[in-house]
């Protein structure tokens, strides 16, 4: 059956559909229209320039890409995304399902219920979680100390922010890549990977050859969800080490935070939102480019 | 029929929405009492305003004295850094303003500036209680404009905390009072070498505390050296008392490592961390602090110390070199400021005005050991004879207040930015000088600022 001459039924599609544009329109188009005016604005949380604030330019991006703790951050994010959701929550989320693949219904159950507990368990309370995992007093000095691996305790958020950071990313966000994982791999027919069996290819070229490039579209969106997942990450950072010690877990999404909610900084925070939502896009048609799948 | 049905759908649910947002314009109409909305920072559960309002029935008895006007309680459970932001976010909204808050004397200009802030000038005029606060206290609540934007809560007095014990196990003679910072230095040299495991000074790093760090370490030594933050209108960028200034806190919590741990430094809670738990034993010797912090040690305090004069010492803050001025202090506090959108502003200054009268006004201070704003409270017994009031009242001598700019709050979180940098390494105080002018450059405009 064709639409045309079924303009009752276009209608009807607009009529439901406007509301979902309607919103979309208002709480994510207008924002970012706005978003971009204020960045080229010297607006500011509160004082003269919070209600007169003026048209400056490009002013803004000018001082950012001047600006060494922009850079930084940049690179506190970029190291934070490779370690945390690349290397960590893509890497890992594979292996946990492949280990998981045709394993006894009982394993699957206990190890995917182990694994999707960090991933539902909300932002801040794994924050908490971690920081109480990682103090002085914490856990993990108490299991190295009585191990004898310590002699003393270590202030893991203080000496090791970052891998401290990235670790409770990992914890809190593998899951969601072992899900994506475990449906790709049950969909490869076992005939296929039986065939390359009886042709006598080990195992890692099986899994190179023909379980990878059978769920490269997988790895793709998955790559794509978590990397914008990961570089919004904020509450997470925010709670455990406040973007410190100094600026060495400052990553782009804090240290926007940081501009315009404690420096008052509106304009040029929001400028840094705009860089963070450029990077996001760029990575994610990188990825696409380099996995050759269109989204 | 069906698709008629669809079509109505969206309007069928606009329509309950509307019924909706009537029904609770309605609820608020019906409303007969005038309520205040009162804003204040919450400090845990024995948040000492929250003390002070219960046990001295401050809204009971207004309440009474003004029938059908209500006072509804809004605080803010936050830290100091948090709390001028969030109050900044409601400040700033007709729908959100508080008619009365708590307001740090810092934001004052800056949220003048903004509009946010009701004048009390006509109020003032007419107080006569008004003549009684003293005119450091007065300054501090001024704009830009030279305009009063609050009645003054509290005011305080910065120095050098230290433990009897720590110091003389560590043979320094007591009572204490440094003449120069190489003497500072020098003393928590010895209480190192003494015993490893007592952390000689404690000054304020964390940038999680806030304004503590401008104020209680950048500033008290920033202004020891000679130099201010801002002269004339113009923010000071560059000079050998900013680069001293970074190159002590750098030698106290890294080339010396004569601070408490990082973990501490860096806390939320650092400042209890320190005061009411390692100073009670013994395991810390020197903290740059403020008057509340003798708060940790009185009966109702956390960590409570009978006859606490003679546990701890309190001294002024000497110069870089000493000589003069000897002694250097800084001047803060806090206000009760209107909100420019309050509808109920007379009301709104009689709660004030209530609160600030010499009797609440300094039973307040006793709550949290700041300093009371009023002349005359020192002839109320219990605060004449609070632990340490001499020392304070003495250490007021060569005092300073925080530049009335209205950009001074931002140059204030980015001056705490540094410090803590600066303190965890990741900033030597060259690159740290370096980051300051960038940094304030970037805020003010290099027209608005100068080097030395």
């Amino acid at each position: 059956m064709s639409n045309h001459g079924h303009r009752g039924n276009n209608a009807t599609a607009l009529t439901l559909i406007l509301p979902a544009i309607a919103l979309l329109g208002f709480f994510f188009v207008w924002p970012i229209v706005l978003s971009c005016y204020f960045s080229l604005t010297d607006m500011t949380l509160s004082g003269s320039r919070a209600v007169r604030y003026h048209f400056v330019g490009f002013e803004n991006f000018k001082h950012l890409f001047a600006d060494p703790l922009f850079r930084t951050s940049c690179a506190n994010t970029l190291i934070f995304l490779a370690l945390s959701a690349i290397i960590g929550q893509l890497a890992l989320g594979f292996i946990v399902a492949l280990i998981m693949r045709g394993k006894r219904r009982w394993f699957r159950s206990a190890v995917g219920i182990t694994v999707i507990a960090g991933w539902i368990t909300p932002e801040v309370i794994v924050a908490i979680c971690w920081v109480a995992f990682l103090s002085r007093e914490g856990s993990v000095n108490a299991m190295l100390m009585g191990a004898g691996i310590l002699e003393g305790p270590i202030s893991w958020l203080i000496s090791f922010p970052m891998a401290s950071v990235v670790f409770a990313n990992i914890w809190h966000g593998t899951a969601f890549s072992m899900i994506q994982f475990q449906a790709a791999l049950d969909s490869i027919p076992t005939s296929v990977e039986e065939a390359a069996e009886i042709d006598g290819a080990s195992g890692f070229r099986r899994l190179w050859g023909i379980t990878i490039p059978m769920v490269k579209g997988t790895i793709m969106t998955d790559s794509i969800l978590i990397t914008l997942k990961t570089l919004g990450v904020f509450g997470l950072i925010y709670a455990m080490t406040g973007g410190g010690p100094g600026t060495k877990t400052t990553t782009l999404s804090v240290y926007m935070y940081k501009q315009a909610f404690s420096s008052y900084q509106m304009g040029y925070g929001t400028a840094i939102a705009l860089v963070l939502l450029l990077l996001g896009v760029i990575l994610s048609l990188c990825y696409m480019r380099v996995s050759k799948t269109p989204l | 029929m069906a698709r008629t049905r669809l079509r109505a759908l969206p309007l069928i649910a606009a329509a309950l929405v509307a019924f909706a947002f009537a029904g609770q314009a309605a609820a608020q109409k019906s409303a007969k009492d005038v309520v205040l909305k009162f804003t204040y920072k919450q400090n845990g559960a024995s948040d000492p305003l929250e003390k002070w309002l219960k046990d001295k029935k401050i809204i009971e008895q207004f309440e009474a004295a003004n029938p059908g006007v209500k006072v509804q309680l809004a605080p803010i459970p936050s830290t100091e850094g948090d709390y001028a932001t969030l109050l900044a976010l409601q400040l700033s909204s007709v729908k959100t303003a508080p008619d009365i808050f708590m307001e740090d004397t810092y934001m004052t200009a800056t949220d003048a500036a903004s509009g946010y802030l009701a004048c009390l000038d006509p109020y003032l005029a007419g107080w006569s209680d008004w003549a009684k606060y003293l005119d450091g206290t007065k300054a501090a609540v001024k704009g830009t404009d030279g305009k009063s934007y609050g009645v003054p809560i509290s005011t305080d007095s910065r120095g050098l905390w230290y433990s009897y014990e720590v110091l003389q196990a560590a043979g320094v003679k007591t009572p204490w009072q440094p003449k120069s910072w190489e003497e500072i230095l020098d003393t928590a040299r010895k209480i190192k070498k003494h015993d490893a495991s007592v952390a000689p000074i404690y000054l304020i790093v964390g940038a999680v505390n806030g304004e503590g760090v401008t104020m209680q370490t950048f500033d008290m030594l920033l202004y020891g050296t000679g130099d201010t933050m801002y002269e004339n209108g113009k923010w000071l960028v560059k000079s050998k008392g900013i680069l001293d200034t970074f190159r002590f806190i750098d030698a106290v919590y890294n080339k010396e490592k004569l601070s408490v741990g990082l973990d501490v430094a860096l806390a939320k809670d650092s400042g209890s961390q320190v005061y009411a738990k390692m100073f009670p034993k013994a395991k810390a010797g020197i903290g740059l602090g403020v008057c509340t912090t003798s708060g940790n040690w009185v009966p109702t305090g956390p960590a409570p110390i009978a006859d606490v004069e003679k546990v701890f010492g309190f001294a002024a803050m000497p110069t870089q070199l000493g000589g003069k001025p000897a002694t250097v202090n800084l001047c803060g506090g806090w206000s009760w400021a209107i909100s420019q959108y309050s509808k109920e502003k007379d009301l709104a200054f009689k709660f004030i005005a209530f609160c600030g009268n010499k009797e609440n006004a300094t039973a307040r201070s006793l709550y949290d050991g700041r300093m009371s704003p009023r002349s005359d409270s020192i002839s109320i017994d219990e605060y004449a004879k609070r632990p340490f009031i001499k020392e304070m009242v003495a250490n007021m001598a060569n005092s300073f207040v925080r530049p009335k700019n209205e950009s001074y709050a931002m140059v204030s979180t980015q001056v705490q930015a540094i410090v803590e940098e600066l303190a965890s390494g990741s900033l030597t105080p060259e690159q740290a000088m370096a980051q300051y002018q960038a940094r304030i450059t970037n805020i003010v405009g290099k027209d608005k600022t100068f080097e030395k």
